[in-house]
């Protein structure tokens, strides 16, 4: 909302020496917040109006004219390049002693002509011309016909004005208006209580029929329509000093009555709607929803296809406005209109705002409605209105307004707590400065009890007293301490502390963390090739998502890995390796019984480089899980068997009871094929949740082995289908046999086609003794049994 | 001799003190001590002489041998240093140069370390730490904060809808209905986590982002202590230096309500590029929690009052790490994440 500062003190006695931005911060702290200010125009001097009574054409110059100016006192001529000036014209001229973009205006010769003053260009005054719509295509201000010779331009305009933008919270639908800002103006300061429209009793007498116009409300979305009729309607510009306040506040003057009705809203924030009469085209007005199929060419020429979701005033037959938002084009104000309908009305907000977002289409009326005015309110703005058409002389009144109530204004009252208030606030203000503040926002009390104004709805319990006490008191004066509860016991949990050190491990391993969107699209899954009733494509969808981008919730994070992977290698970073700790979301058709779905994370790992391998994916998983000890229970690797997105022969899962609590390897290159990423590019899915089951930090001490270990190196040559697992598995069952170590592998030449020749060091150890030469044989004698009788290998010797 | 000793015991020590090298050492110690050694041979020459002499030159003889064996062992503990020494002089990389092979530290995300810095602060006041589903009831998004019906926040406009009563949490504020239906006061929690809203992507929005909110509930709550531990929050985040300004506003959750600027922790309040010429910047929403709010979630709102505030995760990443676009951080550009 933009407010002229000059227009807030026609209401409050703000001493000139206070600076904008002390006003404007103070506004701020007590719960105006002002986003920016800007200057009207720059004060200056010795520039007046003044009205053309002759323009001629200069002697020798062409382009120059020569203009006669009535400055009220006197005539005075003035040569000056200006193509679009007329007599008639009232402009403002510079005297001699006026500067004018930094220099003294003088009495000068112009190719033999005097030249006694200078003519202003707007921008001369500190203005632009898309903010003045006064101003001609040149540059010229010509002001309206009711301004007078010989006045200050200062006075007029009303230059070194500050247009102040507020943020006005949902809440405070009564601070869209002038007499409410002037209100937080004079609290804010100290000030008495302005006096303002809003709170004018009316004056008004009720009838059913108004000029032979009825009208009735069919729709539960209208609380209340006030009605009046004007007749013998002059439509001609409005006062000068009207048509200023609406320029300033941004809205562009039309005429007296359009402005007047303008002017009340601004003033008292209740939107009017006028209706040329004749137009209408009918003594009846119906306030109803609109029918499937009707349409309205709305004040800014656009027709607007309705449905019965949207609220409209009709002549009975048609609709002429869509109500609360904007009038039709056929029943505006036109230069001939003879008869006008005035409409203060009160509609509900909810209705308001579902059409204006419909229709995207917004207006300063709906921006008010949508936010709730209170019921009262269409009757003091008619008041007004009439005061004003009155006062400008626009047209004769009809006796009498139409005034149906279909909602009576609630009027609250709070039980006065004093105590509360301040414990609320932890403050100790006294019993009279909160009555004095209370009366400072038109709260009256009565018997301990506080009446709040019909135009404070907002204000409902003793908390909502409490801010504004706490508002007026000022936030800054507010006490400052830590709260003295009984003690807590802070902390993360044993599952975030979990969460912690696996990304802390993933880091120390080089990958860096992403974060990415936990929604996604269909194509985005499907590049991973599943088939279509797979469970990952068992899936939440959004009833209205922002695109198709984002219309489900993803139920793994692989796609959006490889796609943060792909986004990387098409930059050319040359080695990437990258984690995630997300949810996924399972479960969907938890939604059909009314029930939540299952949010799982997953600790997902992506990378590419090089001279990357299977194991250096495997490697990391590892150390992910070993530091929960996860791999000392009794775990399985198996290759993965379903359909998965990795290479069917370069990956594996690892589980514990047959669940899975890991899976890792190289995506497969029919998956790889689908996006721009290298053959090399490896990826791991960790499973938090079973992490978190299987996670052990209970240490125990074992007493390090006090005899010497015993080495022996073997090798042989099995199937390639043997795993490693499996023969380490085998030889730990031997006695004294403590651990296995491979450190030889080869396939090729000389060795047996699907064969591979291994080379382990055995590590040979008892706890109690020292092993003498035939435990040790007896202890590789079983070795080589079970290597060549369980695992058919052949021994080299 | 007594005499031959002396000599032997001179010229001894006086070749040691000029030794130079293991060999030159090993030399003097043959010389002297081996088996042909001049002082071995004047040792077992001993037997020669009578009983006295030869108990009193025995000891004088072997002291000297001690004396020279000492002097050697020395003489050889001097001699290792300096070779020590030599050896270290000659030993000398080009210490710029990084092995490539080895495995640097991987970087945190942006977000996690304002969460990570978030967290660490109020734990140290004994917050704990709770979180709630993403994908929430309705109910809980928006009744169980006092949010009006005909609020535009329910807007589908505003609000990812699943169902009618099944949304993705347009803010984190549910876990705060969940943690009071579930605890008795006093309770102090923080809330981090991830919420989303209708608004397409650009440099300051995304339609999914973060939030951090909290949550004080017990007998004597205040805006006091709302002031007070917002306070202490911005100088361990922002600088023991920050300051703080309340303003009032506006939510329905809260009442009174407040927005929360800190002075720039770049200028130090006296206007500069990061707090555009303001000295101010806003980073947080707060307030009394409203006695619906309590009440809805079973709390007597007679007994206990509470405050509650919330934080965007982005927001003060931005600030902090003078990030220019929000995008950016869902890239994860590699060149972008290793500049954390």
């Amino acid at each position: 909302m933009n407010v002229s500062l000059n227009w807030l003190k026609e209401y409050v006695d703000i001493d000139e020496s206070i600076s904008i931005k002390e006003i404007t911060d103070r506004l701020t702290m007590s719960g105006s917040k002002v986003e920016t200010y800007e200057e009207f125009g720059k004060k200056t001097k010795n520039v007046v109006t003044g009205i053309v009574e002759a323009i001629s054409s200069h002697p020798s110059e062409e382009s120059f004219k020569v203009l006669t100016m009535n400055i009220g006192s006197r005539v005075v001529t003035a040569v000056a390049k200006i193509p679009d000036v007329e007599v008639g014209d009232i402009i403002p001229v510079a005297l001699p002693g006026a500067a004018i973009i930094g220099k003294e205006v003088k009495e000068s010769d112009v190719a033999g002509v005097t030249s006694e003053c200078m003519v202003c260009h707007i921008e001369d005054l500190g203005l632009d011309a898309k903010v003045l719509s006064w101003c001609k295509p040149s540059g010229l201000i010509a002001f309206p016909k009711d301004v007078k010779a010989g006045m200050d331009v200062n006075d007029v305009l009303g230059l070194g004005d500050y247009i102040i933008e507020f943020e006005i919270t949902p809440n405070r639908p009564d601070c869209l208006s002038i007499e409410g800002m002037a209100n937080e103006l004079a609290l804010t300061f100290g000030k008495p209580l302005p006096k303002v429209w809003q709170y004018t009793e009316p004056n008004l007498v009720k009838k059913d029929n108004v000029s032979g116009i009825t009208v009735t409300i069919d729709t539960p979305n209208c609380k209340r329509y006030t009605m009046g009729v004007a007749n013998d309607i002059i439509v001609k510009d409005a006062p000068y000093e009207m048509q200023l306040k609406l320029i300033k506040c941004g809205i562009r003057p039309i005429n007296n009555i359009v402005d007047i009705t303008n002017y009340v809203m601004l003033e008292m924030g209740e939107p009017l709607h006028a209706f040329d009469k004749e137009m209408l085209a009918s003594n009846e007005i119906v306030v109803r929803q609109a029918k499937e199929g009707e349409s309205l060419e709305t004040l800014d020429g656009i027709k607007r296809n309705l449905d019965s979701s949207m609220m409209v005033i009709t002549n009975a037959t048609k609709p002429v406005a869509l109500a609360g938002i904007m009038g039709g084009e056929t029943s505006g104000i036109h230069q001939n209109t003879k008869s006008v309908v005035i409409e203060a009305a009160n509609f509900v907000r909810g209705s308001i705002r579902n059409t204006s977002r419909k229709l995207l289409l917004r207006s300063d009326s709906s921006g008010r409605f949508e936010k709730g005015l209170p019921i009262d309110l269409t009757v003091h703005a008619m008041n007004r209105v009439i005061n004003l058409m009155n006062a400008t002389v626009s047209g004769t009144i009809s006796n009498g307004v139409i005034d149906i109530i279909k909602e009576e204004q609630t009027k609250k009252v709070i039980d006065l707590d004093y105590e509360k208030i301040n414990r609320v606030i932890g403050t100790k203000i006294s019993n009279d400065k909160i009555d004095q503040f209370l009366k400072a926002i038109r709260v009256e009390i009565k018997e301990g009890k506080a009446m709040i104004p019909y135009f404070r709805e907002d204000l409902e319990i003793i908390e909502d007293l409490s801010e504004e006490i706490a508002r007026i008191y000022g936030y800054d004066k507010l006490e400052a301490k830590l709260p003295s509860t009984e003690l807590t016991f802070g902390g993360k949990t044993v599952e975030q502390k979990i969460a912690d050190k696996l990304k802390e491990i993933a880091m120390a391993n080089g990958y860096s963390e992403i974060y990415t969107y936990t929604f996604f699209s269909k194509d985005t899954l499907d590049r991973l090739g599943y088939s279509e009733n797979n469970k990952v494509y068992d899936l939440v969808k959004l009833s209205n998502p922002l695109s198709k981008d984002f219309e489900y919730m993803r139920t793994t994070t692989v796609p959006l890995m490889l796609e943060t992977l792909e986004r990387n290698y098409t930059r050319k970073n040359e080695e990437v390796k990258l984690f995630e700790l997300g949810k996924i979301f399972l479960n969907a058709n938890n939604i059909q019984k009314g029930e939540l779905v299952n949010e799982e994370q997953r600790l997902t790992l992506g990378a590419y480089a090089n001279n990357m391998d299977f194991y250096d994916i495997k490697k990391v998983v590892e150390n992910i899980l070993n530091y929960y000890k996860i791999l000392d229970k009794e775990y399985d690797i198996t290759r993965i068997e379903e359909e998965s997105e990795f290479h069917p022969g370069i990956s594996a899962k690892i589980t514990i009871k047959g669940e899975e609590i890991a899976r890792f390897g190289k995506v497969s290159p029919l998956v790889i094929k689908n996006y721009t990423l290298p053959e090399n590019t490896y990826i791991a899915i960790i499973n938090f949740e079973q992490v978190i089951k299987y996670a052990s930090e209970d240490y125990y001490f074992v007493e390090p082995p006090k005899y010497p270990a015993v080495e022996r190196d073997i090798s042989f040559v099995i199937d390639e289908d043997i795993l490693t697992i499996q023969i380490e598995k085998a030889l730990k069952q031997v006695e004294y046999v403590e651990k296995v170590e491979l450190f030889d592998v080869y396939q090729g030449k000389q060795i047996e086609d699907k064969k591979k020749s291994m080379a382990y060091k055995i590590f040979l150890r008892s706890l109690e003794k020292t092993l003498n030469e035939q435990d040790i044989v007896q202890s590789m004698t079983k070795v080589f049994d079970i290597l060549e009788n369980e695992l058919k290998a052949t021994i080299r010797k | 001799m007594q005499e031959k000793l002396l000599k032997i015991k001179k010229e001894a020590l006086e070749k040691l003190s000029n030794a130079n090298s293991k060999e030159v050492l090993e030399e003097i110690r043959v010389g002297y001590l081996g088996k042909k050694g001049e002082l071995t041979l004047q040792l077992k020459s001993l037997g020669a002489l009578e009983v006295e002499e030869r108990k009193e030159v025995g000891k004088k003889a072997n002291e000297i041998r001690n004396m020279i064996e000492a002097e050697i062992s020395k003489k050889q503990e001097e001699l290792k240093t300096i070779e020590i020494e030599n050896k270290i002089k000659s030993e000398k990389i080009d210490i710029s140069m990084s092995k490539s092979n080895i495995q640097a530290y991987g970087h945190k995300h942006p977000l996690s370390i304002v969460f990570d810095e978030v967290k660490e602060i109020f734990i140290g006041m004994g917050y704990s730490i709770a979180e709630g589903p993403e994908v929430e009831f309705a109910n809980l998004n928006f009744d169980a904060l006092n949010t009006p019906k005909d609020h535009p926040s329910r807007d589908s406009q505003d609000t990812f809808y699943i169902t009618d009563d099944i949304i993705l949490r347009s803010q984190t504020s549910p876990v705060q209905a969940r943690t009071m239906m579930q605890q008795k006061p006093p309770i102090k929690i923080i809330a981090p986590g991830r919420v989303y809203r209708s608004d397409t992507a650009d440099a300051t929005h995304s339609p999914m982002f973060h939030q951090i909110e909290g949550l004080v509930v017990d007998k004597h709550i205040s805006m006091a202590d709302l002031k007070g531990t917002l306070e202490m929050f911005s100088k361990k985040m922002f600088g023991p230096e920050t300051k703080i300004k309340l303003r009032p506003h506006h939510f329905p959750f809260t009442e009174p309500s407040c927005e929360v600027d800190v002075s720039c922790f770049m200028c130090g309040g006296k206007g500069c590029r990061v707090c555009k010429g303001e000295g101010w910047i806003e980073i947080l929403g707060a307030g009394m929690v409203h006695p619906n709010v309590l009440s809805y979630s079973g709390i007597d709102k007679e007994e206990y009052q509470g405050f509650a505030f919330g934080v965007g995760v982005e927001r003060i990443a931005m600030i902090k790490y003078g990030i220019s676009d929000m995008r950016y951080l869902y890239e994860n550009d590699q060149r972008f994440l290793n500049e954390f």
